[in-house]
Order: C-alpha cells, then sequence, then structure tokens
C-alpha cells in the first residue's frame, strides 16, 4: 500500500500546529492558580507574623509543579537497545527549518558574549576531526564548522545551520582528541538528529500570543472610535485570556521545553557514542570521560548557584528584621520562583546521570566494546603549537583581567592586561583585550589613554558587541546625537543578524534613545519572535 | 597528612564540586556506573585473568586509583587488597581548570534556541 509522501517540513509544521491548537485550547480549561495555590507552589516563602522563613512547600499547593515534574521525568529517559544512529536516514543532508545562512549564523555568534576568535591551526585539527565523524554518520552534505567563542568557562553549542560553537576553556580541558572527538559528536549529534527544529514550537506560541495581543488592541481601538466601549484598552477577559497565554508560554519556555532538551541531549550522547566508535575512538577516554568533566563541571555551577541562593535568604532576612518586610517579600518570592523554574528549566541532566545513562546504553548496545588507548599525541601537539598555545594563554590572562575589572579592581586589570595588548602580541588587535582595557583606563580616571584602546577593539579583525555598548555610553555623555548612527553602523556590521535586535534594543534602552528602542523592539517582537523575551527585558535597561 | 587535612576542608567547604584527589592517587573512584550492584574484578592490569566479584556495597567509595594500565585497567584496592578493575563500571573524578568568572554575555546555548553540551554559567 503506497503511503502519502508529506515533505518533513511540513509534517513538522503540522505537528506544531496541532500541538499549539491543542494545548491552547487545554489551557483555556485550565482555571489559573488562585493566589493562596501560587503562593504554597514556592519553595522558600517569608512568613509574614513571624518573619521567619519555611524552606519546605505546603503540600497541598505542591499540585502544579509536581504534577509538571512528574510530566517532565515520564517525558524524559528511556532504555535503548539498538544503536541511535539506526534512527538517522543515509542521503543527503535536509537543512533545518531554523537556519539563518552561513554568514548570518556566524554573525550571530559575534554578537553574543564576547565574539569569536580566529586560530587557524586548532581550527583544522577540529575540522579534521569534525569531519571524520560528519563522514561516520552516512549523511552527506553535513554543513558546518568549529567557531572558537570567547568565554570563560566550560560551553559549547551547536547552531541551526550546523556551525559548533566551543568555549576557550574547553581546550584547557581536554586531554586527547577522543575527548574532543566526544564533544564534537555531541554537537554534531544535535544537529544530524534535526533538533534544532522543535524550536518552532516555541516560536510560534509566541507569534500566536503577539497576534492575539494585537488583534485585540485593535479591536479595543475600533470598539472606543465607534463608541463600543470606552476607558481600557483591553477588556478584562481579553487580559485574562493573555494572561493565561503568558503564564502557559512561562511554563513551557521553563520547563516543559528544557524536559524535551534533556531528552535530545540524551539522544545526542547516545549518538555521540556511535559516531566515536565508528571513528574507532575510545569510550572509556573519550565519551566517558569527557561526561565525567561535565560533571564537575555541572556541580562546580550547582555549588556556585547554592551559594548565590544561600546569600540571598540572607538578604531576606536583613530586608525583614530590619523592618523592610515588603522588601523582603519581594525579593523572597521572586528568587523562590525562580528556583522552581530554574529547577525545571535545566535543560540537561545531570553529568553524573549523563555518565550512568551512556554506560547503560554502551553495555546493552556495544556489550563486546574493547578497550582502546586514547590519542593524546596529536591533540596535545596541536595545543603546543605556539601561535594556538599563547593565544589560549593570552585569553585565560584576559578572562582574570575581566574578573578584576568586574570586582573593580582596575589598577590590577590593566596592569594583567598590558603585555595582552602590547604590539606584536597574539591577540593585541582583538577586540576583548582591548575593551578591557579602556574599561580598565576608564575606572582608573585615564579617559584620553582609554579611547585608543576603543578605538582599537573598534578595528579588531573578529567583531564583538560590546564595543558597541561600551561607545554608547561613551556618547551619552559626550555627544548623544552619534547614538543613532552608531546603531545603525551595528546593524550593518552583523548583517542584521537576530541577535543584534535584543543587543539594539538595550543599548538604546540604557542611553535614553527611546523612540529608536520602541522601532528596534517592534521590529524584533515581530520578526525576531525566539528573542521576544529578551528583548522586552532590554527595553527596561536604564 | 596535611593535605588530608586540607582535602577535608575543601571537601567540607564546598560539598560538592571541590575535587580532592588522595595522596598517591591518579584519580578517585566517586562511586559506580550504571547502577550496577556488583563489580567485576580481574587479577592482571590486562584484565584478561577474572578475579571474583565483589559486592558495591562492600566497597568504601570514594576509593583511590592507584594505577591504570596500558590496556585501560584501573588498580586500586578494595579491603586492603589490590583489585584491577574495569574503569566503566566507575564514576571517576575528573580536573576541571574553569570557572565562570564574568556574569557577563549570555550563555550559548541558552540564546536563540541553540543546543549546548553541558549547562553553562547563568
Amino acid at each position: 500500500m503506497s503511503r502519502l509522501h508529506v515533505p518533513k517540513t511540513h509534517q513538522l509544521t503540522t505537528i506544531a500546529r496541532l500541538l499549539v491548537a491543542t494545548t491552547f485550547l487545554g489551557l483555556m480549561a485550565l482555571p489559573l492558580p488562585s493566589a493562596a495555590e501560587s503562593s504554597d507552589t514556592v519553595p522558600a516563602l517569608t512568613n509574614r507574623s513571624t518573619g521567619t522563613t519555611d524552606t519546605e512547600p505546603s503540600s497541598p499547593g505542591q499540585g502544579l509543579w509536581t504534577k509538571l515534574t512528574s510530566t517532565v521525568s515520564n517525558a524524559v529517559g528511556g532504555k535503548r537497545d539498538k544503536p541511535q544512529i539506526a534512527d538517522l536516514r543515509p542521503g543527503s543532508y535536509a537543512p533545518s527549518t531554523e537556519a539563518l545562512g552561513d554568514e548570518r549564523d556566524t554573525n550571530e555568534q559575534r554578537i553574543k558574549g564576547f565574539g569569536l576568535v580566529s586560530m587557524p591551526e586548532l581550527a583544522n585539527y577540529a575540522n579534521g576531526v569534525l569531519d571524520k565523524l560528519k563522514a561516520e554518520s552516512g549523511i552527506k552534505n553535513t554543513p558546518g564548522r568549529v567557531l572558537f567563542v570567547v568565554k570563560p568557562g566550560l560551553e559549547a553549542a551547536s547552531t541551526p545551520d550546523g556551525n559548533i560553537l566551543v568555549s576557550l576553556d574547553w581546550f584547557n580541558n581536554l586531554a586527547s582528541e577522543d575527548e574532543l572527538a566526544a564533544l564534537l559528536a555531541h554537537e554534531l549529534s544535535h544537529i544530524l538528529l534535526h533538533h534544532h527544529d522543535s524550536n518552532i514550537f516555541g516560536k510560534i506560541q509566541k507569534q500566536i500570543q503577539t497576534l492575539f495581543s494585537m488583534g485585540m488592541q485593535i479591536r479595543s481601538a475600533l470598539d472606543r472610535a465607534t463608541g463600543g466601549v470606552t476607558g481600557t484598552t483591553l477588556s478584562s477577559g481579553q487580559r485574562d485570556t493573555l494572561l493565561k497565554m503568558e503564564l502557559y508560554i512561562r511554563l513551557t519556555d521553563g520547563a516543559l521545553h528544557p524536559a524535551w532538551n534533556r531528552r535530545q541531549e540524551l539522544e545526542a550522547d547516545r549518538l555521540a557514542i556511535d559516531l566515536t566508535q565508528r571513528a574507532r575512538y575510545s569510550y572509556s577516554n573519550g565519551v566517558k570521560s569527557w561526561l565525567e568533566k561535565v560533571r564537575q563541571w555541572d556541580a562546580q555551577q550547582d555549588a556556585r548557584r547554592q551559594a548565590l541562593q544561600v546569600e540571598s535568604q540572607r538578604v531576606v532576612q536583613e530586608l525583614v528584621s530590619s523592618g523592610k518586610i515588603d522588601q523582603g517579600i519581594q525579593r523572597g518570592l521572586g528568587d523562590a520562583f525562580n528556583t522552581v523554574v530554574e529547577q525545571l528549566g535545566h535543560t540537561h541532566d545531570g553529568g553524573e546521570k549523563r555518565v550512568d545513562e551512556a554506560q547503560i546504553y554502551v553495555e546493552a548496545v556495544y556489550p563486546d566494546l574493547l578497550k582502546q588507548q586514547a590519542n593524546a599525541t596529536s591533540y596535545q601537539k596541536v595545543m603546543a603549537a605556539p601561535a594556538t598555545n599563547r593565544t589560549l594563554k593570552a585569553y585565560k590572562q584576559t578572562f582574570e583581567a575581566m574578573a578584576a575589572i568586574e570586582s573593580l579592581s582596575y589598577a590590577a586589570a590593566a596592569k594583567s592586561l598590558e603585555p595582552v595588548v602590547a604590539r606584536n602580541a597574539p591577540i593585541a588587535t582583538h577586540a576583548v583585550p582591548n575593551f578591557l582595557m579602556y574599561e580598565a583606563l576608564r575606572g582608573m580616571k585615564r579617559d584620553k589613554d582609554a579611547m585608543v584602546y576603543l578605538n582599537r577593539s573598534f578595528d579588531a579583525p573578529e567583531p564583538a558587541w560590546k564595543p558597541f555598548d561600551l561607545a554608547a555610553d561613551y556618547y551619552k555623555q559626550a555627544d548623544p546625537s552619534k547614538i543613532s548612527p552608531l546603531g545603525l553602523q551595528a546593524l550593518t556590521r552583523f548583517q542584521q543578524a537576530p541577535a543584534v535586535y535584543p543587543s539594539l534594543v538595550g543599548l538604546y534602552a540604557r542611553t535614553g534613545q527611546t523612540e529608536a528602542m520602541k522601532q528596534m523592539l517592534s521590529v524584533c517582537i515581530l520578526s525576531h519572535v525566539q528573542y521576544r523575551d529578551d528583548c522586552n527585558k532590554a527595553a527596561q535597561l536604564k | 597528612m596535611k593535605k588530608s587535612i586540607l582535602c577535608s576542608v575543601v571537601i567540607a567547604s564546598f560539598a560538592i564540586g571541590g575535587s580532592c584527589w588522595a595522596q598517591g592517587s591518579l584519580q578517585t573512584a566517586l562511586g559506580v556506573s550504571a547502577k550496577r550492584t556488583v563489580l567485576k574484578t580481574f587479577l592482571d592490569a590486562d584484565g584478561q585473568q577474572k578475579g571474583s566479584p565483589i559486592e558495591v556495597t562492600a566497597v568504601a567509595f570514594p576509593v583511590p586509583i592507584y594505577e591504570r594500565s596500558s590496556a585501560g585497567y584501573v588498580r586500586t584496592k578494595v579491603a586492603g587488597r589490590d583489585v584491577w578493575l574495569d574503569p566503566d563500571q566507575l564514576v571517576l573524578d575528573a580536573r576541571v581548570d574553569a570557572k565562570c568568572l564574568v556574569t557577563k554575555g549570555q550563555p550559548l546555548a541558552l540564546a536563540g534556541g541553540l543546543r549546548g553540551a553541558n549547562e553553562a554559567c547563568k
């Protein structure tokens, strides 16, 4: 019997429509949590009468979150005894529905964080490993290359265009080509499994909400003009609907999508094992030892978050004891809500669980796995190449200066940056050390000396966003008429990559360019809905 | 001795995340992987001769790893005697030299629906 062939993108759109319609109808039937229920659902509330802090949620109110967490855990996990790679359909790679185009995608990454850095020798090596993994996938013409991201900490990501972003610190922490292959294979797996295509669900929800809100406002305006309704912009029923939509979007963004992402992470770990096995890399000294590093990093992040939470609780207690009770409650509630969303919103399972899941998968799918030595020699040789080695060391020093600036130790930062920006130093022309030097010297009230470095950061071979922010702050005092042209320059420089919009909304908001800010905000909300929340947040900047 | 005291202090201070290595050991086994209840042991460094299996409950984790053979097996001590284990049965401690130094910038995988490899700095 012949089957109707529906192109993949159409299938996806149909599924997305069905999902949105179903959830939207379900949402309309969902009563909003009452004030009492809402307050019961947060784990740490300040007791108004006693001023004490309850750390455990009271039982009746746990309902919504408990159900949600249970749904989330059921959606994640699942055993598997056949290789994940069997899910890939051999043939040519079908581009992601979310792809921007390579140049725009690269610009997108330049805007985020502190930009990209070029390291040709390391790039050749990493792309060689990536090509080997791509060849083992059985999928032809998979796009993308490895990009190095200027960012402290261990971060890696893949884009819908197939590019793989790796933070510089990862390279100081990998021990062998096998571990590098594990990291790249995990990111490549997201690309091969088309995980980015699922972003469409969140985007459609936000688009519906935006259009509903706009439609209702137009209707209200017409009502007012024709004498139908006077007074408010939206009726209470309309506001209630919007509120329900907003709540639903917050829940899906904060909890259900991350759960879905966790499932995707599990699939990516499994496919990474398949790809690295086919490419003859070691499992014990590859995927497993890389996941153990992820476990260690995640544990560090958890400890850091816990410390921040303790600090936050201390502030709440202080506010309460000094009689500023309302502020205390507000802060406590905010933190508690954020904690709950954060707990549900982890996009990745803890490293320990991932080590376990990977091992269970290996024992089921590769019962006769042979022990292999890792290829540490090639990796160490590339890392020891003078240009790569000096660049990585210089950035390590740059990140230390960055931390010094954050703690307002400007003189220490400037001292640390001096050799980094000195003539002929490996990253002397790069944007990050130069704008940091500008910030350090400005902090030391050496404005005239500082300007040289701001100009150098603008002329950097790899552009970054931060110099635009710093220049706008400077012009706010010196010549506000230059801020608008600066914004347009940024749009051109980054070729209107979507990530430019939240950054530009923030730049205009902070510098008091209200009209320009509103214009960018509406373009962002209508055309780049994935950044809607970031743009709205940026619009509040002062 | 001093190092051990320092290790205890570090572990106590950081609860999770603090990485502490036993004196003279290469690495530390923190526990078992895949929720196994029994560990297979080997009498030689190549994993050729099987030894008697050990109940996981008999092992007081964390345990130091003293040696890693060229064949990839690891040597530790259980109840005072040397045993060789397949490291895949274990969760091993890892050294990570990186910090979330700054709060500026956006986590890569949070912005624009990218997919990441691990949780980012937040």
